[in-house]
């Protein structure tokens, strides 16, 4: 079967389970019902995984497919476009795996409305996974908002006591952020429509449909600002670039440069492509840059409530241990993934100058989270609500590599996704059982489990290890790579109160892996080891849930997961080569962020012809100068070409990913080569 | 202006079902069955539909928008659509209310609700000021009969008192508009043809004589005019009757008024306003923001409160009144050179969608009441999941769509309507206050949108997390279900499959667009006369 029909089939077949759900007839089967759907999603979710290419070069995009949904008459050309990257492969496949652990372990804790709960479980994982396989702005936010009315139900009818409160405010604060995110891609759209070509004329009016498609606004709105030809060399002094032609206030001193500047090109200085383009940078430049800055802000709300960033996170402690075990394992797996997706996916590739603009701001915030979320779990007397708070924390750690704006660092930030996917999901579920036979989950109220209950005692060892990132274990790898990442970005950061401050948050960064272990192993002590405390069980529901310790289908919940968590932790390559080209073109873009050096606009501008249909391509940065290869002259001139063919040269060592490559770095610029 | 065999021809929907409406008001005296009565009225809607589709839609099967002027009727796509449109209000009007009237008045209520329709179906062809005050009347007229049939309290009689009043006055604002239009133009047809005056040839013609007694006048007709109708559509200054009305009144007649005399409103402010006067769009796109922001706004704050299930959804129409006024204000903005169009097209397809949830959601009131007890505390609905999965389900898809979650169909008003607004800030970057309007128009839009979601969660709430309190009858019939299942699947068509719609809409738009001042003082582009067979027009300057 062709891997974009599988790709389809992934997203539909939840979507099937739960119209099923809903006949009245299979209400007696729904347990098995919704089994049978997810091992049916998971096996086509794999099987478009295996496909995935193991290097991540999927020239564009991997499955893709596309409908039209709107159609170009009604002027909105929204298309149901799906399709895969290395950004989006990993989270998709995640959301298949946890929904096999949220269907078990809902398995006997889930009493009521029982098809009505599988059924929603079954809508989360479809929309879950169309957020990470949409190619179409609108679909994503189709997607992205249609998440929200599963959980809700989810958390109000199966929750704990606070359940309504919890459910409400939960929809209304992710809700509160997202329309103004709506707003902001609306905003980005008509930026690629109105803006189309800056290079050459100033459009108005698009005479043609409105283009939703992630790709194509990605590279628009990267091609208009890198319109902006970067310099031919900026190690070299006496090149000119035309956005240095341009700082030149004065006008003789404008003409001169300009004069410079088409000797070295080869331009003619009275070409009118060349004037033009002057022209709309500096259009561009004036009435956008606010703006896109003003874009980025509105994006970041829906994105950071979802994260949740620090000051935006008071919804998640509540809307976790309110939420049955299955909504939380989603909630902490896959729902504040989205947000850390969003980012990577639109905030930094389409708008790099404001998210350059705003980096420090968020790296703090970020740092602050780490801290603060850590400092909150060590105190807290609800497992649940510590779990919650560790997510802030390793959340932080998310955001603080996606913003170091480096390979390393995006590339951790993104891996950190995974793994807290997987270690806390698992930890949620393994709450989740605790709670199943004592009916609460007061720290206080438990003491040396650990006799009783080996295996159980086993798995969360396992997993504790994992999220505090022990070596060995998946977690470590993100948080070292995310930690390498900043300290580089400190370490290149001008001017120095820039440099001073990354750093005070790198340092202040490392702080929070020690106090996550803390936490964690704190909880671990008081709950498994010691004195044996166990509650006395006075529900109502004594009785009918598992007894002792962990049962088979608990152990089958968590298995795949304790695989993952091995499997990362001993071959990371294997997960960052997936994604690596396409991170790379991310940090790429962002890390220098007037564009990649690449001259093809300008070469375009001379042609008369506004395009620049390709993202741009993948080129060391000034943020990565450990990774830039020493260049002889002739690399750098083919680098440099005028011929547009030319910007897929490959400059960056090939598999980088791998930890071997991260050695010693020297922090220092390579000596130029002229 | 003259009217001839082929006005007649074109009206013979409108015909039909005036004529049907007298023969019910006759022989409903003799024959009281509902059920009969109620077949019979779906009948006639159903041979409207017929004569309907069946002598226009030939006219629009090409993508281009025809248009055409016969008597006091303007013949466009935009025209043809809301005469559908009103059909299927008709239909659902007819299956929501059949029942809740008193047994021996069924036949009367089917009959007004005929004459409401036909008001509404003159309303989207009306092209003259007299017909346009004539057929909003014949949607006032009616609801006010309509309103004092549903039921027979204290209640009710005041809630009827005070619509009728206030209509009056709002009728008597519009009237005084109007007359300051005239006084301007020195026409009543709106839009004309060659040799003809009408308003919007007049107004191009004072522009070129520069006649600043005009251009002062150009406002206080705008601003009566924009006051009658704002009063039809609720917005805000003229929204306080809403929710005392909608409270007073039945459940049926309640979804009537909220969807009835904003599909005439949104219309004429269409028809009327932008499309008659664009001379008047430099202040017009202001007055509408104003007028969007305010209704908004306060119509969502104010909703948050409610307990009584009628006065929520009457501020929840008050605020959605507000979203279709960016649409208009976007239409406004498209006058003053901003070349972002959109606005007309996304109000309507709103229209639609509001239209669908509202009255689904008041249909499923009406099916969970019975004719001795209605439906109207928050709190009743409590565990209604438990009790009528079904009807809770429906009303739950409802309230997510009047709310905007995707995928349901007020997603993609949103998104028509935000899309619209956004284009229009960004089109005009180098109008700074263009953009910055509109940025705090869509802005306060997108902000309401979250608000909104606050009450309509708090249904939903009560239905799926509460216990129940209490049996309710759910005994509203078989009318009331079936136009809540008819409901539940435009919604959710819509919502899944929004391409037709929206491409319908959007080619309304495209049929409506304004003609340039500039070309029609040359007056060199006629529209063409309707003669034997309407013909469609090659004239590209016509067209646009």
């Amino acid at each position: 079967m062709d891997v974009s029909t599988l790709l389809q089939l992934s997203v539909v077949t939840p979507l099937v389970g739960a119209a099923v759900l809903a006949v009245p007839g299979a209400r007696r089967y729904a347990r098995y019902i919704a089994l049978a759907v997810t091992i049916i999603t998971m096996t086509l979710v794999a099987g478009v995984i295996v496909a995935f290419p193991a290097d991540g070069k999927t020239d564009g995009l991997f499955a893709a497919s596309e409908t039209v949904w709107l159609g170009e008459a009604s002027g909105l050309d929204v298309r149901f476009s799906l399709g895969l990257d290395g950004l989006g492969i990993w989270l998709y496949g995640l959301t298949a795996l946890l929904m096999w652990t949220a269907v078990l372990v809902s398995w006997s804790a889930i009493r009521e409305r029982v098809a009505l709960f599988f059924g929603m479980l079954m809508l989360l994982e479809a929309g879950c996974l169309g957020v990470f396989a949409a190619r179409d702005i609108i679909l994503f936010y189709v997607f992205f908002e249609f998440t929200l009315i599963p959980l809700f139900f989810l958390i109000g009818i199966w929750g704990s006591e606070d359940r309504r409160h919890a459910a409400i405010k939960f929809f209304l604060f992710t809700l509160a952020g997202s329309v103004l995110t709506f707003l902001g891609l609306l905003t980005l759209v008509f930026l690629g429509a109105h803006r189309a070509g800056t290079t050459g004329a100033w459009s108005n009016s698009p005479d043609r449909p409105l283009n939703f498609s992630i790709s194509y606004l990605t590279a628009e709105l990267q091609s208009q600002h890198a319109t902006i030809f970067t310099s031919l060399d900026r190690d070299a002094s006496d090149t000119l670039s035309l956005q240095e032609v341009l700082a030149g206030k004065s006008p003789v001193r404008r003409q001169r440069a300009r004069q410079v500047f088409s000797e070295q090109t080869g331009i003619d200085a009275d070409d009118p492509g060349l004037q033009q383009a002057e022209v709309t940078f500096e259009e561009f430049q004036g009435r956008d840059a606010g703006l896109r800055h003003l874009v980025f802000w509105a994006l970041f709300l829906g994105f950071a409530i979802k994260v949740p960033l620090f000051p935006l996170h008071t919804w998640l402690p509540l809307a976790h241990v309110q939420a049955p075990t299955a909504g939380s394992v989603f909630l902490a797996g896959i729902l504040l993934k989205i947000g850390t997706y969003g980012f990577v996916r639109f905030s930094i590739p389409m708008l790099p100058d404001a998210a350059a603009a705003a980096m420090p701001i968020l790296l703090w915030l970020a740092v602050i989270g780490i801290i603060y979320g850590a400092l909150v779990a060590l105190v807290q007397t609800d497992m649940k609500r510590l779990i919650a708070y560790s997510s802030v924390s390793h959340l932080g750690f998310c955001m603080l590599g996606l913003f170091a704006f480096n390979r390393l660092g995006l590339q951790g930030g993104t891996l950190q996704m995974i793994s807290h996917g997987i270690s806390t999901g698992a930890l949620f579920a393994l709450i989740g059982m605790l709670y199943e036979r004592y009916h609460t989950r007061e720290i206080s109220r438990f003491g040396g489990l650990a006799k009783e209950f080996p295996w159980l005692a086993c798995c969360m060892l396992l997993f504790t290890f994992s999220s505090i990132g022990l070596p060995g274990l998946n977690g470590f790898v993100g948080e070292f790579l995310v930690l390498l990442g900043m300290f580089q970005r400190a370490w290149t950061g001008t001017p120095l109160p820039l440099k001073a401050s990354l750093m005070t948050v790198a340092v202040l960064a490392v702080t929070g892996v020690v106090l996550g272990a803390w936490y964690m192993l704190s909880l671990v002590k008081r709950v498994f080891f010691g004195e044996t405390r166990v509650p006395a069980s006075t529900d109502r529901h004594a009785g009918e849930g598992p007894h002792g310790d962990l049962c088979w289908r608990e152990l089958a919940a968590l298995a795949p997961l304790a695989l993952f968590v091995v499997w990362i932790g001993v071959q990371p390559r294997f997960f960052l080569d997936r994604m690596q080209p396409t991170l790379n073109q991310v940090s790429d873009v962002v890390a220098n962020p007037w564009g990649p050096a690449e001259p093809a606009p300008v070469a375009a501008a001379r042609a008369g012809v506004a395009r620049r249909p390709l993202m741009p391509a993948s080129r060391p940065s000034l943020g990565d100068t450990n990774l830039r290869p020493a260049r002889d002259g002739k690399e750098s001139a083919a680098g440099h070409s005028l011929v547009p063919g030319a910007t897929t040269v490959e400059v960056a060592a090939p598999g980088t990913s791998d930890l071997s490559t991260i050695h010693a770095p020297s922090w220092e610029p390579m000596p130029r080569v002229r | 202006m003259f009217v001839d065999a082929e006005t007649i021809r074109l009206l013979w929907p409108e015909i039909i079902l005036i004529a049907m409406a007298s023969w019910i008001y006759i022989a409903g005296a003799f024959q009281p069955h509902r059920v009969w009565w109620t077949c019979f009225s779906l009948a006639v809607y159903g041979v409207v539909a017929y004569v309907l589709l069946g002598t226009e839609s030939t006219m629009w099967s090409a993508e281009t928008a025809l248009v055409g002027i016969s008597g006091p009727l303007r013949i466009d796509f935009l025209g043809f659509i809301l005469r559908c449109f009103a059909v299927l209000v008709g239909i659902l009007f007819t299956l929501i209310g059949a029942r809740g009237s008193s047994r021996q008045l069924t036949s009367e209520f089917l009959a007004t609700v005929m004459l409401l329709v036909a008001g509404l179906m003159l309303v989207a062809r009306a092209n003259d000021m007299v017909l346009l005050f004539v057929s909003l009347e014949m949607i006032s007229i009616p609801t006010y009969v309509l309103l004092y049939l549903g039921r027979r309290d204290r209640a009710n009689s005041e809630a009827t008192i005070k619509y009728f009043f206030l209509s009056i006055l709002s009728s008597g604002l519009f009237l005084y508009g109007l007359s300051f239009l005239y006084g301007i133009a020195g026409t009543t047809t709106l839009v004309g043809m060659m040799g003809q005056e009408s308003v919007q040839a007049a107004a191009a013609g004072f522009v070129q004589e520069g006649g600043e007694l005009y251009q002062a006048m150009a406002p206080i007709a705008l601003v009566l005019l924009m006051a009658g109708l704002g009063f039809k559509i609720a917005a805000v200054p003229f929204h306080f009757y809403a929710p005392d009305v909608y409270q007073g009144c039945s459940n049926a007649n309640a979804g009537l008024l909220a969807v009835a005399p904003k599909i005439a409103g949104v219309v004429a402010i269409l028809r009327l306003l932008v499309v008659a006067m664009p001379w008047a769009a430099d202040i017009g796109w202001q007055l509408a923001i104003v007028l969007a922001v305010l209704t908004m706004t306060i119509g969502n704050v104010c909703a948050l409160w409610q307990t009584n299930l009628r006065r929520l959804m009457a501020y929840s129409s008050i605020a959605h009144a507000g979203y279709m006024l960016i649409g208009i204000s976007v239409a406004f903005a498209f006058h003053e050179g901003t070349s972002a169009s959109g606005g007309i097209g996304a109000t309507l397809f709103y229209l639609l969608v509001y239209a669908c949830a509202s009255l689904g959601t008041f249909a499923v009131l009406v099916a969970l009441g019975s004719k001795e007890s209605e439906v109207s505390g928050l709190n009743e609905l409590a565990g209604l999941a438990g009790q009528r999965p079904a009807l809770a389900a429906a009303l739950a898809v409802f309230m997510f769509s009047l709310a905007g979650i995707p995928p349901l169909a007020g997603f993609w008003g949103k998104l028509t309507l935000f899309s619209s607004a956004v284009n229009t800030a960004t089109a005009t970057a180098d109008n700074a206050s263009f953009a910055a309007w509109f940025t705090l128009l869509a802005v306060a839009g997108a902000l309401n949108a979250a608000i909104a979601a606050a009450y309509y969660l708090r249904v939903v709430a009560k239905m799926y997390f509460r216990p129940a309190q209490g049996d309710l009858p759910a005994n509203g019939g078989l009318g009331a279900q079936a136009a809540v299942v008819v409901c539940v699947v435009l919604v959710l068509g819509l919502g899944l499959f929004p391409r037709i719609a929206v491409q319908v809409t959007h080619l309304a738009e495209a049929a409506v667009a304004p003609v340039d001042p500039g070309s029609l003082s040359a007056a060199a582009a006629p529209l063409p006369r309707l003669a034997g067979d309407v013909q469609g027009s090659d004239d590209a300057s016509w067209d646009r």
